[in-house]
């Protein structure tokens, strides 16, 4: 390899950069066998959210499906998926688009 | 009405109940006792049973006096086991039909002392009933106790052992207890999945052994009852999972053989479930 040769510059990648600042979301699942009321306490418990939220949440997730309940990086996702199986709730995790 | 059953009886850890009546309580029981005792001794009213036979007048009588005694019992008594509380509530709820005019069961009566002596121990009854049935109490001292029935313990030891038995399988009644993190992310959430199963699957085994500890020694911390949630809930997921629970139809026997009990299971792991949520949130 010659030392002579031209020095690349590199430039950032900007998409990449973009890529990760981008928030992981955790999503919650509708599965039909988790009670209404354990879904929601679990909520509040794990996020601290107040009955509102939770109750609107949980909520979410029996008549549209799914719902959001947490942003942020990528570490805290994992964490937040990993107590959510712990209470045997269906979650998981993707970068928001 | 619906009273709290709280202001009406508080319970130590000890299984030992303390009642506080609300003012001028006892009296009127006194006096629907009186009413209901006076009745079936001079005229009784005629009862029919489900068959649609009068019911011997000497046993209704008979049935009158041994309730009055166990109700006059429990409202003078100072401290009272769950045992006497669901001796009590069951005597209260006997005299409430004797004096129910309503009553399929019997004869018209125009007899409105009756009727209120019937109310008064209907509220009696279902004050007594929802203090033993609140089967999460939660004690003076911040611990909780969890009321369990004869069927529990059974019931918790076999399927308990059943989870243990397969939590380390690709059995696919635990396949809720694992989702895949990363959703359709495969990669990801195998990667996930090898960091992660084994810590889930040895909590799960701690909330499983804190579980059993409870049905032995029913006084937990409200950490304790969180595990305790905990478990049931896995419980729960597999064996809805292994009735094959869908949203879209009530649950029902199949005829396959051992499903009546799974059903049965599936039904009390729900409502105690629903009772440790209601008692962790009362904080």
């Amino acid at each position: 390899m010659s030392s002579t040769e031209p020095l690349q510059i590199v430039r950032p990648d900007t998409e990449q950069a973009e890529a990760l600042d981008r928030p992981w979301v955790v999503i919650v699942w509708n599965d039909p066998i988790n009670l209404m009321q354990y879904v929601a306490h679990v909520f509040r418990k794990l996020f601290g959210f107040s009955k509102a939220k939770a109750d609107q949440l949980m909520m979410d997730v029996h008549l549209k499906g799914k719902a959001v309940v947490s942003s942020g990086p990528r570490d805290e996702a994992e964490r937040h998926v990993f107590a959510l199986h712990e209470h045997g709730l269906w979650a998981t995790m993707q970068q928001d688009d | 009405m619906t009273d709290a059953a709280d202001e009406w009886f508080t319970e130590s850890p000890d299984d030992v109940w303390s009642a506080r009546w609300p003012p001028g309580w006892v009296a009127e029981v006194a006096d629907a006792l009186t009413r209901v005792t006076d009745r079936f001794r001079s005229e009784p009213p005629t009862l029919i049973d489900s068959t649609g036979t009068p019911i011997d007048h000497r046993v209704l009588v008979q049935v009158v006096a041994e309730s009055a005694e166990a109700v006059l019992e429990g409202t003078r008594a100072v401290t009272l086991t769950t045992q006497d509380l669901a001796e009590f509530g069951g005597a209260a709820a006997n005299l409430a039909v004797v004096c129910d005019p309503g009553s399929a069961e019997m004869a018209a009566t125009d007899d409105t002392g009756l009727v209120s002596a019937r109310d008064v121990f209907r509220r009696l009854a279902a004050n007594v009933w929802s203090a033993v049935d609140s089967q999460v109490r939660r004690l003076p001292d911040g611990s909780y106790r969890l009321h369990w029935r004869a069927a529990d313990a059974e019931m918790i030891r076999q399927l308990g052992a059943r989870l243990d038995g397969i939590l380390e399988s690709d059995d696919p009644t635990i396949a809720r207890l694992f989702p895949p993190a990363y959703g359709t992310d495969n990669e990801r959430s195998v990667g996930f999945d090898a960091l992660a199963r084994y810590e889930l699957i040895d909590r799960r085994r701690a909330s499983l052994g804190q579980l059993s500890a409870a049905v032995d020694d029913p006084v937990v911390d409200a950490e304790q009852l969180a595990s305790v949630m905990r478990a049931v809930n896995d419980l729960r997921l597999m064996v809805g999972t292994h009735l094959d629970v869908s949203e879209d139809e009530p649950l029902r026997l199949s005829s396959r053989g051992n499903d009546a009990a799974m059903v049965m299971a599936y039904e009390r792991l729900s409502q105690l479930l629903v009772r440790i949520v209601d008692a962790l949130a009362d904080d």
